[in-house]
């Protein structure tokens, strides 16, 4: 790996372009450059599930030839990406790395791949994941866990594990992943790097294997927003524009819910200084924070568990019966909870669902959107995001899931041992780019994404 | 009343075993009792949901625009 890899492999995705255009480097260099660093890298870090090689050398060709013909794709052409391995492409494997699908070759391409191919991006493999997006990494999984570019000995954060991983290492330019409860924005703030969960439609669930129905979200994560908003224009089928470049964030108002993230017993203490912190910014740029109470927040736990469980194990209920070993023990117990549930029980979690969106929605008449932690605390170790007990755990990232609001979780720090801390920032449903802004003006202010982790490949 | 190792029970562990047999899924009883532990977690906090929606004044049913 050398000097000049490290340079390619950590320059926004926005930049490749541009370099490519300006025949700095071609696509051709910096696929290869990518692959090189994977190969020196993902022994340890096991990102990628399945690296691209021949497929990705081929993309770049392609797309240095449109480059030379003056003919290039968009923003996004020739840039190298990974998918989580929930989703689904044509002719390679798409394991969810569980036993149940290990040779599992979809037909087609996810519409998310389907578009960015379309638009040039290059897949340079599949990312390392929980389990059907879901339970922890465990001794029966049949790849390997990622490990955190910031600390090897701790978790990246789940499920979208690979993916926040590589990014924040220089292993791919930008990924997609997915978010049932805050599979996104939980990895990108263990590993400090952008993680968007967009208002539910704006990136298509077809082709990507379902935890749950109705919670799934697909998105970007990215080393910049400007990355992130780059990586949804061109996977999405709507019209919006999502750049917000240029766009200004005066007259916005926030809420912070400070009382309820000061309640959450597992708060880190330098996470919540770095939180005040983000506050104060924000208040110092002249944007006006009021503290706010979150409505009917007590109930967002056990709705949120009843739904995803109730729907995993409809979707799971046959190979439950019929192999129920191939599972790995914390995912079988999810879906056993989930066949233990009555019609009932998920009918209240629906009206739940109904209730909490319905008081959110009389909320955020008052303010363009929350900031709140992405996470309690950062990284932890293996043995801890592994305990029976996880399912007691603060989340501040699955209220937005079941509300269908569009948050973001952004680099807002480093602990004294130098692991991130993410903030998250939450608007209203569909006003996406409100979000992108405020993520983009913060970021813009604290070049956080311009930290990473210690290479030991460098030179 | 007799305990299984994860304070479920095992009258409620057997009951739930069988229910899971009934529906054509066998797992060992210290899973069952392990799930049940979660699930009834869970259902004290969907208990009070119910009790909040019995007082709510509002038709909190599940339209096909909220379920979207």
């Amino acid at each position: 790996v050398t000097g000049t890899d490290i340079e390619l492999c950590y320059l926004p995705a926005a930049e490749l372009a541009k370099g490519y255009a300006a025949r700095r480097f071609s696509p051709v260099e910096v696929v290869t450059a990518f692959l090189r660093r994977i190969d020196a890298m993902d022994s340890d870090l096991h990102s990628y599930i399945t690296v691209l090689r021949e497929t990705a050398r081929s993309a770049a060709s392609d797309a240095e030839r449109r480059y030379a013909a003056g003919v290039p794709l968009g923003p996004l052409d020739g840039v190298p990406i990974g998918l989580k391995d929930v989703i689904d492409t044509a002719g390679i494997r798409t394991t969810a790395n569980s036993r149940h699908f290990l040779d599992r070759i979809p037909r087609s391409d996810a519409t998310v791949v389907e578009r960015l191919r379309q638009r040039g991006a290059i897949v340079l493999g599949k990312h390392t994941m929980y389990e059907f997006a879901s339970g922890t990494p465990g001794p029966k999984d049949p790849f390997p866990a990622a490990r955190n570019p910031w600390d090897p000995e701790l978790v990246p954060g789940g499920s979208s594990s690979g993916s926040a991983a590589a990014v924040a290492a220089g292993l791919c330019a930008g990924a997609i992943g997915s978010d049932t409860g805050g599979s996104i924005r939980g990895p990108a703030s263990y590993c400090g790097v952008v993680g968007f969960k967009p208002s539910p439609g704006l990136l298509s669930t077809r082709g990507v294997v379902p935890l749950s129905w109705t919670l799934d979200h697909v998105g970007p994560i990215a080393r910049t927003v400007d990355d992130a908003a780059l990586l949804l224009q061109a996977g999405t089928t709507d019209n919006t524009n999502f750049s917000t470049i240029g766009m200004s964030i005066d007259g916005l108002r926030l809420g912070a819910p400070i009382s309820l993230v000061e309640a959450a017993q597992d708060l880190d203490a330098q996470t919540i200084t770095a939180y005040h912190g983000a506050i104060n910014d924000f208040r110092r740029r002249g944007i006006a924070v009021d503290e706010v109470t979150v409505p009917e927040y007590d109930f967002v736990g056990a709705v949120s568990h009843t739904i995803l469980a109730a729907e995993a194990f409809t979707y799971h209920r046959y190979r439950l019966q019929r192999a129920p070993s191939l599972f790995g023990a914390e995912f079988r117990s999810r879906l056993l909870q989930g066949a233990l549930l009555s019609a009932n029980d998920y009918v209240t979690a629906l009206r739940g669902r109904t209730l909490l969106s319905r008081a959110m929605t009389e909320l955020m008449r008052s303010f363009d959107a929350l900031i709140l932690p992405a996470t309690p605390h950062p990284a932890w170790s293996f043995a801890e995001e592994m305990s029976p007990d996880r399912w007691r755990w603060t989340s501040f990232t699955r209220l937005f899931n079941l509300t269908r609001q569009p948050a973001i979780a952004i680099p807002c720090g480093f602990t004294s041992s130098g692991l991130p801390i993410g903030l998250q920032i939450a608007g209203r449903p569909l006003e996406d780019t409100t979000v992108l802004a405020l993520a983009r003006a913060y970021e813009r202010e604290h070049t956080w994404y311009l930290r990473h982790p210690n290479d030991p490949h460098a030179n | 009343v007799a305990e299984s190792g994860n304070g479920r029970s095992l009258a409620d562990v057997a009951a739930a075993v069988s229910t899971l047999g009934d529906a054509g899924i066998s797992a060992a009883e210290s899973e069952v009792a392990q799930a049940l532990a979660v699930h009834s977690g869970i259902a004290d906090v969907l208990n009070a949901l119910r009790r909040r929606l019995e007082e709510s004044q509002e038709e909190l049913l599940v339209t096909p625009s909220e379920a979207r």
